[in-house]
């Protein structure tokens, strides 16, 4: 059996108490840092590749789909927007578009949302020629391949969701628990804690150090990385939200295009009136009024550029007779941020909510998601991420290694148990807390611990496995 | 004399953390009880029954937080699907809120009646449909059938990531 060295710089076997109970709390620490990278190294693993991949998705689908993104020619007058609609909808019988993109980009089709005998497609439209250059279903992208493995493990589903979120939130607490680990004990060690020590490759120490030292360096770029894709996920981003609406710093009403819509006030009693002369029975009369006409897609265009809306934009159609068209900016510099809804009758501007008006914590999530999908400052966010997202993949990888070179044959190789139960109930105490931050992890714990009370500690062979 | 300084000061600073705070907070400005903003309601009525060359009123009320409110207004009229051939029509206006012009449309057909309308920073453009004569009355029902259909099915928007 292999010895359970501790390469780390950790504190030195003293006499004294309080030495003990550090030696103690750090066996503590490292084992839960253990058990919970063992679990969730491989999820993070996934997270980290296909996160790296999305953060080039304007790159890759830029390439990759050249030529529906643009024209075959630059033409002199751009067809009005409803007219590409409109032959679009003719070409392509059983074609619903909901949505119209505007870019500033002379060289650039036009983006349809549409709807396609149920499946919903983005078609690009040549705005010099009305022609369709392109489509693709929405879900089968290159960038929604990716962005699902990132959030549902490709298999879908809300558990793959739950279980991504559960491994993010361990991220964070291998990160910290990490962090601990590393601590200089020794005021002279730099080899080791801030430079590694490469010197014999293959060693544990090597290995060791391809962990650890990336791992600091990486540390507080992998805690943002998390803590920014949190405000999402699905049991601890209603969570924020709640606090965000408590402390009154979420965004305001209808901030957000895809979170219901007012309705167009025009015609709250007309639409209600049937046209009683449509009906065959009744005689047609010499003259009618009928009732309000729809704004066109480029009379919606004039309005946001009255009201300064920055391009790209996307001009969402009425849902139904009372429905408002939705002006929103997306996928762009989050200071741009703007959702307007339009009266599709009068063209009366019903809400104008900009980033300027977004509460704190509203405007944070929303610099953080940008963060978070590369695109607040250009290539070099795109770069950072990329690092972390290859560091926590070289870290994950290290750590397996180190995990190999130390494991004795028949068990597990966890660290002991520590000898202090003080250190035990102490780092217990601290995770609880994380728990009750984090509810997934919560859920985690007491799913943990029941599992060690009521099996591992009343199996033998188990125990000694687990080093229970 | 250290107390009312440091009352003072107390005072400056819990001034100075709520002008922070409330900086902090989302901003919803004036809205009303369903949570929309300012804007111009307008009420476009056009005559009931109208023959070729015969003239006809058209008013619209302009109302801004629930009260009439003076505007700019001018009427326009073009047959459907010529907007190139647009008709302009002074607006004139007896009561506060309110704006008439003469409609004379000189042959049959479906027309177009718009008015353009600001005040107060604000704009609206609605407009009406106008049929005159028995065929123009029945491409009238089409046309309103065919924009009532026209609402596309949801686009399965959400959240980007």
């Amino acid at each position: 059996m292999k010895p359970m060295t501790n390469l780390n710089p950790a504190p030195a076997p003293r006499k004294s108490t309080g030495s003990r109970l550090l030696s103690a709390l750090y066996a503590s620490v490292w084992r839960w840092h253990f058990y919970a990278g063992l679990i969730f190294a491989p999820f993070l693993i996934i997270l980290a590749f296909s996160g790296s991949v999305y953060l080039f998705k304007p790159q890759i689908e830029g390439y990759l789909y050249k030529d529906m993104l643009t024209v075959r020619e630059v033409g002199t007058q751009a067809l009005p927007a409803d007219e590409i609609v409109m032959r679009t909808m003719q070409a392509y019988p059983g074609t619903s578009v909901s949505s119209v993109t505007f870019v500033d980009d002379p060289g650039a089709t036009v983006k349809l949302g549409a709807v396609r005998n149920g499946v919903a497609q983005t078609m690009y439209a040549d705005p010099y020629t009305g022609n369709i250059r392109g489509m693709l279903d929405n879900d089968k992208t290159f960038a929604a391949f990716f962005k699902k493995m990132h959030s549902e493990l490709v298999v879908g589903g809300t558990w793959a969701n739950r279980l991504v979120e559960l491994a993010a939130c361990w991220g964070i607490i291998l990160v910290i628990t990490g962090l601990y680990l590393w601590w200089p004990r020794n005021r002279s060690a730099i080899w080791g804690t801030l430079l590694p020590r490469l010197s014999k490759p293959g060693s544990r120490q090597f290995w060791r150090d391809l962990h650890a030292v990336p791992a600091f360096w990486l540390s507080l770029c992998i805690v943002i990385l998390i803590a920014t894709g949190l405000p999402w996920s699905g049991v601890l981003g209603p969570q924020i939200d709640r606090v965000a609406n408590a402390t009154h710093t979420n965004y305001p009403p209808y901030a957000l295009s895809f979170l219901g819509t007012p309705e167009s006030v025009t015609v709250t009693k007309d639409v209600a009136e049937d046209i009683p002369w449509a009906a065959e029975q009744l005689p047609v009369p010499e003259s009618a009024a009928g009732g309000y006409v729809k704004l066109t897609v480029d009379e919606v265009t004039g309005i946001a550029e009255r009201q300064q809306i920055a391009m790209p934009f996307t001009i969402s159609m009425p849902q139904g007779e009372r429905g408002v068209y939705t002006i929103a900016t997306s996928h762009t510099r989050p200071g741009d941020n703007a959702t307007l809804h339009v009266d599709q009758y009068s063209g009366a501007v019903l809400t104008d909510v900009r980033f300027a008006d977004y509460g704190i914590m509203a405007k944070a999530i929303t610099l953080g998601i940008a963060l978070h999908e590369g695109r607040l400052f250009g290539w070099p966010n795109q770069l950072l991420g990329l690092i972390t997202c290859l560091g926590v993949i070289l870290i994950a990888f290290s750590s397996y290694v180190m995990w190999k070179k130390r494991k004795p044959a028949g068990k597990l190789g966890a660290p002991g148990k520590p000898a202090d139960a003080r250190a035990t109930w102490g780092v217990l105490a601290i995770m609880i807390v994380f728990g009750l931050l984090m509810p997934l992890v919560g859920l985690s714990l007491l799913v943990v611990l029941v599992l060690d009370l009521l099996v591992i500690r009343r199996i033998g062979r188990l125990k000694h496995w687990f080093s229970a | 004399m250290k107390k009312k300084r440091w009352i003072g000061t107390t005072g400056a600073l819990l001034l100075s953390l709520a002008a922070l705070l409330s900086g902090c907070t989302a901003q919803t400005g004036t809205v009303d009880e369903q949570g929309l903003r300012p804007h111009l309601a307008v009420d476009l009525q056009l005559p009931a029954e109208l023959a070729p060359g015969e003239s006809g009123q058209v008013t619209l009320d302009v109302a801004l937080l629930g009260d009439p409110i003076t505007a700019e207004v001018i009427f326009a009229y073009w047959p459907e699907g010529e907007p190139g051939n647009a008709v302009e029509a002074a607006a004139s206006s007896e009561d506060k809120g309110r704006y008439q012009t003469d409609l004379v449309l000189p042959e049959e057909g479906i027309y177009v009646v718009r008015a353009q309308v600001a005040a107060d920073g604000l704009e609206v453009m609605p407009a009406k449909w106008l049929a005159i004569g028995e065929d123009a009355v029945r491409q009238l029902a089409v046309l309103e059938a065919a924009q009532a259909q026209e609402a596309p099915a949801a686009g399965g928007g959400g959240h980007h990531h």
